[in-house]
């Protein structure tokens, strides 16, 4: 079924998505494969894979050593993203713990994908109970079974590749293989693994949004390093594979679209969206079902500039809820060279972790962690740090080649628990292009997360003595992940949450808010793949409602 | 394609480790010989990188644009790198030495920066004039390729990586933290 499109630039489906991330494009693949009419709008512009590898590599040292994933992606002037090489301001971060909170994120047709690792963990069953069985944070209203088989269906949709051995696996809980097995390993990943896993640190595969064979229309990966920020050859899932066949099965993606206002009826019902175009005309995008699928902090910010005269806290927003219980994986970094040449950079950016702090009673008092070892290579750094030594000639090429291959980068995620003061607000004196709010943050980690911090540092240092590491340094203030969950959260009462266990927002019988933003939990693993479930999940439901209408 | 440097590495370096140390410093000779004849500033500066940075082979081409990028970035680094082409040494770190005696330490370790990061000034004043050419790459160009290439096809990385090549680090390598924070770090 085709949208249609009115002489005046308006469009009429039956599904209409904004935003053309992983979320999104999911639905609205599995909609148009429905033989549904459906819509996607997307405020960034559609980019070229070889335009933006050209942009990194002529980005220069200070921003590639420095991980400046967002300078290379083109933006839409009328839709601002974060950017820190200068910070561009865009997101004002305000509380103690602010500085925490630099999120990086494209608006762009397929989203953050574009530069992500593709790690595609999922939660693990206790996640979905943190309340109950840890007497912290919130409970959701679903439980892992009712996911898992979205967590199937997500897996085979991004092509994971994970390890089939149970004894490998966090969870095992699984009612289907992985679509490929593990990823393999590299040297670094097999002698990390040989020489913590004895003391219980329990280093196992990243489950991976990439293949070592084809995978229907993505090449095997060929471990060009560079998932972030951008993979040269498209191995990685990244969104706009899913774009690009909900387009073959019918959907119509209208880029460099920003939707700012949504209309409501007498029974809220949502009846349309509307947005600005790339000249700012606005258009009227009329539909039976809506989703927002712009990230956890571009949809909480469209619903709250979205409030009409019945819904005057926001679209969605009877709980007070829109905005609010933000979450992170808080992050820091362990650095260190080990004695053993170890050439980490060899494959994806990702493949092994250590999980042993995943879970355990006690996480009723403070946060579990992840260890993860990045397999970026340290070519970059080690160049930075023998350059400051001030060496030349043989002396520094050796040490930096010294830095590259025995230098080890340990990154750390711990879990938040939802807060409602951690929230997003729209702000009063700054506006984008459009002359729409730019969001606020105020965001402060109580002491659940430091004394996590408290226990992982110490478990740091004594891996680090494993490897009779030399510079040793674990980083003290923290740092973003990208992994904005939490802010339309999900739950039982409409009183206190904002969508339902179908991320179906309680105050708008058509209206679906998935992403990360339901997420009650946080885990400490990336939450992409569980963001992914949801979607699926939602397409389900926005399905049977469809059929039901 | 990984660019042509770390194809022909390999055997270069393999070649370089046979290499007597003596006859090491007798090619440095020569080459600070070499300085005395040359003529013109792209050539006198080629010479001078081949010093500093350790390797002889270095590509003259980028030399000429990481020179062009070194005068556009401040006034003074063209006085300070013509003083640096007059000074004579047969090794680096004697040429160092008399460099940081004369005030222009900075200076050449200016060039070898560029060279070996690709870029030269920092900030908004800053000129990519390199990605894969960079020299840093070099280093481990047989064991790792720049990022966004590849040493071979689908899962190359389960091979072994090669031998280390240099001493493992010592606790006298100890400084101060380096790394930031503040960058986006996501995973």
């Amino acid at each position: 079924m085709s949208v249609r499109r009115f002489n005046n630039g308006d469009a009429d489906a039956d599904l209409v998505v904004v935003g053309s991330g992983v979320v999104g494009a999911l639905i609205a693949e599995q909609m148009a494969g429905a033989q549904r009419s459906v819509l996607i709008l997307e405020a960034g512009p559609r980019l070229d894979r070889a335009q933006v590898v050209e942009n990194w590599r002529n980005l220069n040292f200070q921003q590639r050593v420095g991980s400046d994933f967002q300078s290379l992606y083109p933006q839409s002037p009328l839709a601002t993203a974060p950017l820190e090489f200068p910070p561009n301001g865009y997101v004002l971060l305000t509380g103690k713990n602010g500085d925490s909170f630099h999120q990086g994120y494209i608006r762009a047709v397929g989203g953050t994908t574009w530069h992500w690792a593709a790690s595609c963990w999922r939660h693990l069953p206790v996640d979905f109970q943190m309340r109950a069985k840890y007497g912290v944070g919130r409970d959701w209203p679903i439980s892992y079974s009712d996911l898992e088989p979205y967590y199937c269906r997500a897996e085979e949709a991004m092509g994971v590749s994970g390890p089939n051995d149970p004894a490998l696996q966090s969870p095992t809980e699984r009612s289907r293989p992985y679509p490929n097995d593990m990823i393999p390993w590299a040297h670094g990943d097999t002698r990390v693994a040989e020489i913590v896993n004895p003391h219980g640190y329990r280093s196992v595969p990243i489950p991976q949004g990439r293949a070592v064979r084809p995978w229907k229309r993505r090449p095997a990966c060929c471990g060009n390093n560079n998932c972030q920020p951008i993979c040269p050859i498209g191995a990685m899932y990244n969104a706009i594979h899913t774009v690009q066949a909900a387009e073959a099965k019918g959907a119509t993606v209208l880029a460099e679209s920003v939707v700012y206002a949504i209309d409501t009826d007498a029974n809220n019902r949502v009846t349309a969206v509307r947005w600005y175009d790339r000249n700012r005309q606005s258009h009227r995008a009329t539909g039976r079902a809506f989703v927002i699928a712009c990230n956890a902090l571009e949809t909480p910010r469209l619903l709250l500039m979205a409030a009409n005269a019945q819904n005057p806290s926001g679209i969605a927003n009877r709980s007070d809820q829109v905005g609010r219980n933000l979450m992170d994986h808080s992050g820091f970094h362990c650095t260190f060279l080990a004695s053993d040449p170890l050439w980490l950079g060899r494959g994806p950016a990702q493949s092994s972790c250590l999980v042993g702090s995943r879970d355990g009673s006690f996480r009723s008092e403070y946060s579990a962690n992840k260890i993860i070892l990045n397999n970026i290579s340290r070519v970059g750094p080690a160049t930075q740090q023998a350059l400051k030594r001030g060496l030349t000639g043989t002396a520094l090429r050796d040490e930096i080649r010294r830095r590259t291959i025995h230098g080890v980068d340990l990154s750390i995620s711990l879990e938040p628990l939802p807060a409602p003061q951690n929230r997003l607000t729209l702000s009063k004196t700054r506006h984008d292009a459009l002359g729409l709010p730019c969001p606020d943050v105020n965001y402060e980690l109580d002491d659940y997360v430091h004394r996590g911090y408290d226990a992982a540092a110490q478990q740091l240092r004594h891996i680090g003595s494993l490897f009779n590491a030399v510079e040793f340094e674990v980083t003290t203030s923290l740092n973003a992940n990208n992994h904005m969950m939490g802010s339309t959260v999900m739950g039982f009462d409409p009183k206190d949450s904002v969508v339902d266990g179908d991320c179906r927002a309680h105050d708008h019988p058509n209206l679906w808010l998935p992403g990360g933003g339901p997420m009650p939990s946080a885990s400490v693993v990336n939450s992409t793949l569980t963001m992914a479930a949801l979607g699926l999940k939602c397409a389900d439901s926005v399905q049977r409602a469809l059929e039901h209408a | 394609m990984p660019n042509k440097d770390s194809v022909t590495l390999l055997p270069r370096r393999a070649v370089l480790a046979m290499v007597p140390a003596a006859a090491l410093c007798f090619w440095f000779r020569e080459t600070a010989l070499a300085a005395d004849s040359v003529t013109t500033p792209t050539d006198a500066f080629l010479l001078l990188s081949k010093l500093l940075t350790g390797f002889p082979d270095i590509n003259p081409e980028l030399a000429i644009r990481l020179r062009e990028a070194l005068l556009n970035v401040e006034s003074t680094t063209s006085q300070a790198i013509a003083r640096l082409i007059g000074l004579h040494a047969s090794d680096d770190s004697t040429l160092m030495m008399t460099a940081r005696d004369a005030g222009l330490g900075e200076a050449a370790l200016a060039v070898v920066g560029a060279w070996y990061t690709g870029t030269v000034g920092s900030d908004a004043h800053a000129e990519v004039v390199a990605y894969a050419d960079a020299l840093m790459y070099r280093t481990v160009a047989d064991g790792l390729a720049p990022p966004t290439y590849a040493l071979g096809g689908p899962a190359w990385w389960v091979s072994a990586p090669p031998p280390a090549g240099v001493s493992p680090p010592m606790a006298e390598h100890a400084q101060p933290g380096t790394q930031s924070t503040r960058g986006v770090k996501p995973s």
